[in-house]
């Protein structure tokens, strides 16, 4: 009787194995090393952002005495992990809705609803062509995004303005 | 020890052969304006509900990027009027240019390098520009959502 003798499959590292592996590894530490020292060598510019919460509902804000988002609080990307900012000064403002009145098209305050106007201090990175960065995030008047305020989660905040104080 | 490269190897090989020839490839494509070109054109780009404080952020002179940071223009002017308000009652729509809403609508002339090819403008002499067409552009400070107007030789005829 024949016995077949199983051909063993060799799971050997052979020296291109590894010499691809150190080329990936070099690859990796080069990249990082130039980020490293890329953020390194970057000037930092304090900024003055302008962040526009329309439609906040007043009993929120009745509820926590106007102070649903105090001064000194700190507003971070919408998932939390990054810290853009500190909150410097927040305005309350009536938010304004259009309305038609004798075939006029006007405006009226909705009293359900406010608007915050929240200024904000951040340090960013200005990059050239690739804008102003915040912890990587491009920081540009006319833009939108959810941001967690302190304790709040706002909703297509609106950057009105990016001031760079000299 | 075995030194026969295997068919993985190679592949593996070409693949990290093919991210190098392609990140050169990008930043050499970025920073050379080295493309078939034939003149300096302009559109005219209405970005609607602007809010004032916004479009101080702007200015003439300033270049405009795209979002991966290609060089796209530069803004030779920005003129600005009330933000036209529209309302729906009843199936009927009302407009309004309601100066106290402290919003505009701003017309920004964009000056750039591109060429014309059967009759389509091509920014940078690659990407076809059209009039409708949105565009999202970013200067030092601002975010611009506009939609062309106008493009060709001059943005006003």
């Amino acid at each position: 009787m024949k016995i077949k003798k199983r051909k063993e499959r060799s799971l050997r590292v052979t020296l291109a194995d590894v010499l691809l592996i150190l080329l990936a590894l070099l690859a990796v530490l080069l990249g990082g090393i130039y980020l490293y020292t890329r953020q390194k060598g970057e000037a930092e510019v304090e900024l003055l952002c302008l962040l526009r919460v329309p439609s906040v509902e007043r009993s929120l804000l009745e509820a926590h005495d106007e102070m649903l988002i105090p001064e000194g609080s700190v507003v971070r990307t919408e998932n939390g992990t990054a810290e853009l900012g500190v909150v410097r000064e927040v305005r309350v403002l009536p938010h304004e809705r259009a309305v038609l009145r004798d075939g006029e098209v006007k405006w009226l305050a909705d009293e359900a609803v406010r608007d915050l106007e929240i200024v904000v201090r951040m340090r960013g990175i200005p990059r050239g062509s690739d804008g102003i960065r915040v912890k990587d995030l491009r920081i540009a008047a006319g833009g939108q995004g959810t941001f967690r305020i302190g304790n709040y989660l706002a909703r297509s905040a609106e950057l009105l303005s990016v001031e760079v104080i000299p | 020890m075995k030194r026969r490269l295997n068919g993985t190897d190679y592949f593996l090989i070409l693949l990290l052969l093919c991210c190098a020839v392609g990140s050169v490839w990008r930043v050499w494509d970025l920073r050379s304006g080295e493309r078939a070109t034939d003149g300096e054109y302009e559109l005219l780009a209405e970005w609607k509900n602007v809010d004032k404080r916004t479009a101080d952020c702007l200015s003439v002179g300033e270049t405009l990027y795209t979002a991966s940071g290609e060089r796209f223009g530069r803004v030779s002017a920005v003129t600005a009027s009330p933000a036209v308000l529209t309302v729906l009652v009843g199936g009927e729509i009302y407009q309004a240019q309601p100066v106290e809403s402290g919003r505009l609508d701003l017309f920004v002339t964009v000056q750039f390098e591109g060429g014309k090819r059967g009759g389509v403008i091509l920014h940078a002499g690659s990407t076809p520009l059209a009039v409708g067409e949105s565009l999202r552009l970013y200067s030092e400070r601002c975010e611009l959502s506009c939609k062309i107007i106008f493009c060709g030789e001059q943005a006003l005829p």
